[in-house]
């Protein structure tokens, strides 16, 4: 048995230490949000809060997390009453089959947590991490400027017009 | 492919139907109704309780079609509920399940709005007509007098009935009319409005979603040991430690198909490493070279098809002009890998599939298993993206054949990433080639276009198709494949250009033998024959010095397309825009008979490094009439940045020994680097008009607004994708 | 990035008179010239000179991450503070478009700019005095051929008194230029001239000139080192031409491993190298000092055996090392002798792993390997925010000995500790 810091309440799981912290979430915790993509820190899907730092679950021991915290996207709001940026997301719609979506909130929610008045070029090379084959980037980008806007300092600039559109009747 | 299948469907009212599959044959046109069927997929399932079922728990509404991330269940339920009179949270929708849903073939080829979404309207249409004439009866009150409102009938007095108090189990069990009163689409309250997309708030808070999130209590987990190269045979694999492994439950061997049944997943994901490396393979054949399979596929033998051949009156041509253009193999890079969870309870399986076709699946589940098909239920469960045929109905075959082995539990089967990479069927390399005679005003007076390309169907239309049957000590071989016909098509889906030309000639080449294992993939032939037409429309304007817009315009009639072309244009400042400056346009519409789209780009500035860079995009887009808005939106801008991340750097690499892109560091796709700076869609409604689909639009004519685009920018015109740094820089661009 | 220690001449000068001083270091100014016309530069010699510019790299030191190719803007770390690398585009106010081909050659060979004022010598201009006439009018065609970009220097950032650049005149008296075998050989003409090879791999003395007698063994860079070369580099496996010019190439070789830090960049650039140039130079580099000595001789055959299976892999301690290795890095490394999911060098033959400090393999850990966005290649991710100080340790100490089977460094705690504060990661 193998104690872990999960979303603030300590967690004693059957798992043998080299279990990677993904398989654990999954199967061991029931947890949906850690998703896996590759299993080879090369897609973040799988992306998870370690000390509050992110941290691809897939590549991460369970036997290495003695002492330190973890957090999942279970961590931030729910369906009912979403987080800040899971509200951006939704409001954006920053979701086509939306598999990236719990990976993408997990690195965006990182960045925000230090850099809550992230730029644009900020937000890009952090995301960069993170595959997303349905072409969702420009939406998720927008959600995470829309959350950064709401979080950062009344002077933060607002969301930048990286995308207009419009429909023609 | 789809050969006609007789499918029972044992919970239906009272009934047992025989239906055929009619796809992708049909024709996205299907909501222009003929004199005799209903539309859409109404014509094969009449009963109009096959779609809408009201009862004492509410509205259910079933679909044979599937949510692949496109937005189906919303839109499906926008159309339910708007005929219906309810709001859009009174629907209950069902999707594909051989027990429950009518079969709608493959969820493919942007068929599902027109299909399924047009027999949705008009059974709701003809639901609503019903309770209305119920109601109007029973109070003896003229039906025109009635209204419908939050799912009551309501009387002008003030008297209202609920939906469900007014019928019977059996008053929907009957068939639709050919006509339906459909509402006037100035009427509409939720068509055609922003509907936020019903399943996105449990993705983004990690409620369960997926396949890969299914957990029920008996689950164990299995993973399969698959050959290292395409037709390799196990020699020998020493399992007697590895069945000693912690957590251990099974090992399932059948002539080459080996996988292992664990209780934990990491200790079904340590037992396969330990197959792996223990496991002895005979090779098998070695696989073309790389650097030369076009001319490998331009020699194989080929079926050639004449699918246009028009003599009208023209001019004769001054000048000639002429290319070949070149793809190569494209993945589906679903970003979470295959999965399929089955249970045998010794007489049934049941399979959980993220597959797009749970009919044809369950008729090829069957046939691996030798079980009857009515033993065996198929239910779709939303995956991650697939675009097309990946992995998902191997998976499933797998998962069947390992529950089979270890009845009374469900088994879970999980590909790996690599598995997933190296297995999937591909969308298929390419060749055309095009030749084209202009007159003295430079206007096309002959077009001769030829299309060489492997089939873009392989899907489960028998066991064959599944990979596991390939493996199986009896081995089952993949059907011959078939050409998908005209006018949908599939290596010459979009061959066949829409413009005015009056003398055309288009030949399908259909090279039957696979080198590499290919299937549909999102566009299929659309992508490479969209590329080269609007490619080679741009080499003839610029050959008579013509501006590529206008050149277009004065080939083509149909008012739709010019209509968004004008549009892309306008919105993009194409007439502002300096030639020169890396701009470029292209068109289509999908299939001929689905949506119509415009692209208008701007390429950054190409560096030393020879990497392109998209730097705004403006897109124009007519699917018919709007069902969501922002469906659409994120339908066309994903398609975009899919298909230009296939253009910029996609291919599917490879050596004699086998596939060599194994994950993301071998097959790299678009991240967040090099997106465009600016993205933006325009959507033309056209109220009342038939649903076109959205999903496959955009594919087409993003490759050639590109390379129209760097054609522009450096007067070079590349026709080999991908239009990748190591290109531009052996064509001195960098 | 290349060259980050300055050379510490300046240390020494404070003795010199004024007046020498003033006159070594002034340079008459060389006056501004229009660039040549389009069309007039012969595409031949354009051609030439991107071979060259190729093998020079110079793309890598003049363009910013982001930038526009060759507008300059890089910061160059130095233990004195920052230099920027100067903008060589054609640009006639910010670049090199008013520099004549005389003002380009002078600059090229004795590091004197158009202006008059000194280069510091993180331009390698030491190496490039020997380069012939005719192929330094070949890089000017060639960057003559570029896109202007307006880019304006950025001002150094160098502390006093290192930021006195007529200082440079002295160094420039003791230490130019290095020896470049003539153009005949081939090999050596290049990798000792315009690709400037022994920049990183020859360590410096104190007042940072290559130290000649050394040449090729090795030498801290940007905090990475660029490792020994020819006999003396620590790889398990001798390296071969063949293998050198694949490597060189791709930035993959199959028996030592992936190009990784500064080095990964040079690779890229060498992608699009003349093929034939690349052999030259794997030729001269892997000839060294001649054939390795008995010892190592000794240790490849033994690699060599067990990678073939017939002899044993090192033995595998237990522990916390042993662990992190089984859920971090065995999913893609295996047992370090095989690979599953990438067309990777076997971890156990990673010239880092064998190599006397474990600086380069720390920093593979930390900061991983990404190739760019639209480039198939290794790719691996950080570690840093992973694994504790204690776990970096514990996991190297395992690579060291239990994969890479050789004696346990010494230094490891410390290095982790110090590397660590140098980067702060994300
Ligand atoms: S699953 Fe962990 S990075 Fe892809
Ligand atoms: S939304 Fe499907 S992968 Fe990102």
């Amino acid at each position: 048995m193998i104690a872990i810091d999960i979303n603030g309440r300590s967690r004693s799981v059957d798992a043998t230490p080299e279990t990677p912290l993904l398989y654990v979430l999954r199967d061991n915790l029931k947890l949906n949000g850690a998703k896996y993509g590759c299993g080879l820190g090369q897609c973040g899907a799988c992306t998870v809060l370690l000390d509050g730092k992110p941290v691809f679950s897939c590549l991460t021991p369970v036997g290495s997390l003695a002492g330190r915290r973890v957090r999942t996207i279970e961590s931030l709001g729910t369906e009912a009453s979403p987080s800040p940026l899971q509200r951006a997301f939704i409001d954006e719609q920053a979701a086509q089959c939306g598999y990236c979506s719990a990976g993408m909130v997990m690195r965006a929610q990182a960045l925000l947590e230090t850099n809550p008045g992230a730029s644009d070029t900020e937000i890009r090379a952090r995301m960069q991490t993170n595959l997303c084959r349905c072409g969702t980037h420009m939406r998720i980008l927008r959600a995470v400027r829309r959350a950064a806007a709401a979080l950062g300092s009344a002077s933060a600039s607002p969301p930048q017009a990286g995308m207009r559109d419009g429909a023609v009747k | 492919m789809n050969a006609p299948l007789l499918t029972r469907r044992a919970s239906l009212v009272g009934g047992v139907l025989l239906v055929g599959i009619g796809l992708p044959g049909r024709g996205a046109h299907a909501a222009e109704t003929t004199d005799d069927k209903p539309p859409g997929s109404l014509a094969q399932f009449p009963l109009l309780d096959s779609w809408v079922r009201i009862d004492a728990a509410g509205i259910t509404v079933f679909t044979g079609k599937a949510e692949l991330g496109q937005g189906l269940r919303t839109a499906l339920t926008q159309i339910a509920a708007e005929e219906l009179s309810v709001p859009f949270d009174a629907i209950h929708l069902v999707t594909a399940d051989t027990a429950r849903t009518p079969n709608e073939g493959y969820t493919a080829g942007s068929h599902s709005m027109p299909d399924s979404g047009t027999a949705i309207l008009n059974a709701a249409s003809q639901v609503r007509a019903i309770l209305l004439a119920i109601a109007a009866s029973s109070w003896s009150l003229p039906v025109d007098s009635l209204t419908t409102r939050d799912g009551t009938v309501r009387a002008p007095d003030g008297r209202a009935v609920r939906y469900g108090d007014l019928i019977t189990d059996t008053t929907l069990h009957q068939n639709a009319l050919v006509r339906s009163a459909l509402k006037p689409p100035a009427d509409y309250t939720i068509i055609g409005h922003a509907q936020p997309r019903v399943d996105i708030p449990a993705k983004v808070t990690g409620g369960p979603a997926y396949i890969q999130d299914m957990r029920p209590n008996d689950m164990v987990h299995a993973r399969i040991l698959r050959p290292p190269s395409y037709g390799a045979t196990l020699i020998a694999l020493d399992d007697t430690e590895i069945a000693k492994m912690p957590g251990v439950l099974k090992i399932v061997r059948d002539g080459s198909f080996v996988g292992v049944i664990a209780k934990r997943e990491w200790q079904a994901v340590q037992a396969l490493r330990a197959m792996v490396a223990a496991a002895r393979w005979k090779p098998g054949p070695k696989l073309p070279e790389r650097a030369r399979i076009y001319d490998t596929l331009l020699a194989l033998p080929s079926e050639d098809t004449t699918i246009l051949d028009r003599l009208d009156v023209a001019d004769a041509a001054v000048s000639e002009l002429s290319a070949r253009f070149n793809r190569p193999y494209i993945g589906h890079g679903s970003i979470g890998p295959s999965c399929g969870l089955a249970l045998f309870d010794g007489t049934n399986l049941t399979v959980w599939s993220h597959a797009q076709g749970m009919f044809p699946l369950r008729a090829a589940i069957a046939g691996l298993t030798g079980l009857p098909p009515d033993k065996v239920r198929c239910i779709h469960v939303e995956g991650s993206g697939c675009y097309g045929h990946n992995g998902a109905d191997d998976a499933a075959g797998d998962a069947a054949l390992m529950a089979r082995a270890f009845p009374g539990q469900t088994v879970r089967v999980q590909w790996m990433r690599e598995q997933e990479n190296t297995w999937e069927p591909y969308s298929p390399a390419m060749v055309t080639r095009v030749r084209a005679g202009l007159n003295g005003a430079g206007n096309i007076v002959d077009w001769n276009y030829d299309v060489w390309s492997n089939t873009h169907s392989n899907r489960p239309g028998g066991a064959g198709a599944l990979l596991a049957g390939w493996s199986l000590e009896k081995p089952l071989t993949l059907p011959r494949p078939v050409p998908i016909p005209q006018p949908e098509g599939g290596g010459d889906r979009n061959a066949i250009p829409l413009y005015v030309l009056p003398h055309a000639t288009v030949v399908h080449h259909f090279i039957p033998e696979m080198p590499i294992r290919v299937s549909a993939e999102r566009g299929l032939g659309a992508y490479m024959n969209i590329f080269s037409i609007e490619s080679f429309m741009d080499e003839c304007a610029a050959h008579t010095g013509a501006d590529p817009v206008e050149y277009r315009l004065r080939h083509m009639q149909d008012p739709r397309a010019r209509d968004v072309i004008t549009l892309a244009a306008e919105r993009f400042g194409w007439s502002k825009a300096a030639p020169g400056s890396g701009r470029g346009f292209a068109f289509a519409r999908y299939k001929n008979l689905g949506a119509y789209c415009a692209i208008a780009l701007q390429l950054a500035p190409i560096g030393d490094d020879g990497q392109l860079r998209v730097a705004r995009a403006v897109l124009a887009v007519d699917s018919g009439q709007i069902i969501n808005p922002d469906g659409i939106r994120n339908q066309i801008e994903g398609g975009f940045l899919q298909s230009m991340s296939w253009t910029l750097f996609e291919q599917v690499s490879w050596n004699a020994d086998g596939i060599t892109s194994r994950d993301w560091a071998g097959y790299p796709m678009l991240r967040f680097g090099l997106l465009p700076d600016q993205l933006e869609t325009h959507i033309i409604d056209r109220p009342g008009a038939p649903f076109l689909g959205t999903g496959e639009a955009s594919q087409g004519p993003t490759p050639a607004a590109i390379a129209n685009a760097l054609f522009d920018a450096t007067h070079l015109r590349l026709r080999e994708l991908p239009l990748n740094p190591p290109r531009l820089r052996a064509a001195g661009l960098a | 990035m290349r060259l980050g220690r300055l050379f510490l001449a300046v240390l020494i000068l404070g003795g010199a008179s004024a007046a020498a001083f003033t006159a070594l270091s002034w340079h008459r100014s060389d006056a501004p010239v229009s660039p040549p016309a389009a069309g007039s530069i012969p595409p031949a010699l354009a051609t030439e000179g991107a071979r060259l510019v190729a093998l020079g790299n110079c793309a890598d030191c003049h363009t910013a991450p982001g930038g526009r190719p060759y507008a300059g803007g890089v910061a160059i770390q130095t233990p004195y503070g920052h230099l920027f690398s100067t903008n060589i585009t054609p640009d006639t106010a910010t670049g090199i478009g008013a520099w004549s081909l005389a003002a380009f050659t002078r600059a090229m060979r004795t590091g004197i700019s158009r202006d008059g004022h000194h280069l510091y010598p993180a331009f390698p201009y030491p190496h490039y005095a020997a380069l012939s006439e005719h192929e330094i009018a070949a890089i000017y065609a060639y960057l003559m051929t570029r896109k202007p970009i307006s880019a304006a220097a950025r001002d150094d950032d160098l502390a006093f008194p290192f930021n006195i650049r007529a200082l440079v005149a002295v160094w420039n008296l003791l230490y130019w230029p290095a020896t470049v075998p003539p153009p005949e050989d081939a090999g050596g003409h290049i990798a000792e001239g315009i690709a400037h090879c022994g920049a990183c791999h020859t360590p410096r003395n104190q007042i940072g000139a290559e130290r000649t007698e050394s040449a090729y063994a090795g030498a801290d860079v940007d905090g990475w080192h660029a490792p020994a070369l020819g006999a003396a580099s620590p790889a398990p496996i001798p390296w071969t031409e063949a293998e050198l010019a694949l490597y060189l190439s791709g930035g993959v070789a199959p028996h030592h491993g992936v190009a990784a830090g500064p080095m990964q960049a040079v690779t890229a650039n060498l992608a699009f190298a003349d093929p034939a140039d690349l052999h030259a130079i794997a030729a001269y580099i892997a000839g060294i000092g001649g054939p390795a000595d008995p010892v190592r001789q000794a240790r490849a055959t033994q690699t060599e055996a067990i990678l073939s299976g017939t002899a044993p892999p090192p033995p595998r301690s237990g522990g916390p090392g042993a662990e992190i290795y089984a859920g971090a890095c065995a999913i893609c490394h295996q047992d370090g002798w095989h690979t599953l999911s990438q067309n990777l060098t076997p971890l156990a033959l990673a010239t880092s792993l064998s190599e006397a400090s474990p600086r380069n393999a720390l920093r593979v850990i930390l900061e991983g390997r990404h190739p760019r966005e639209s480039e198939a290649g290794p790719q691996m991710p950080g570690f840093a925010n992973n694994l504790t100080a204690q776990q970096m340790v514990d996991v190297l100490a395992y690579l060291r000995t239990s994969i890479a089977g050789r004696p346990a460094w010494t230094d490891l705690a410390e290095t982790v500790a110090s590397m660590r504060r140098e980067q702060e990661p994300q």
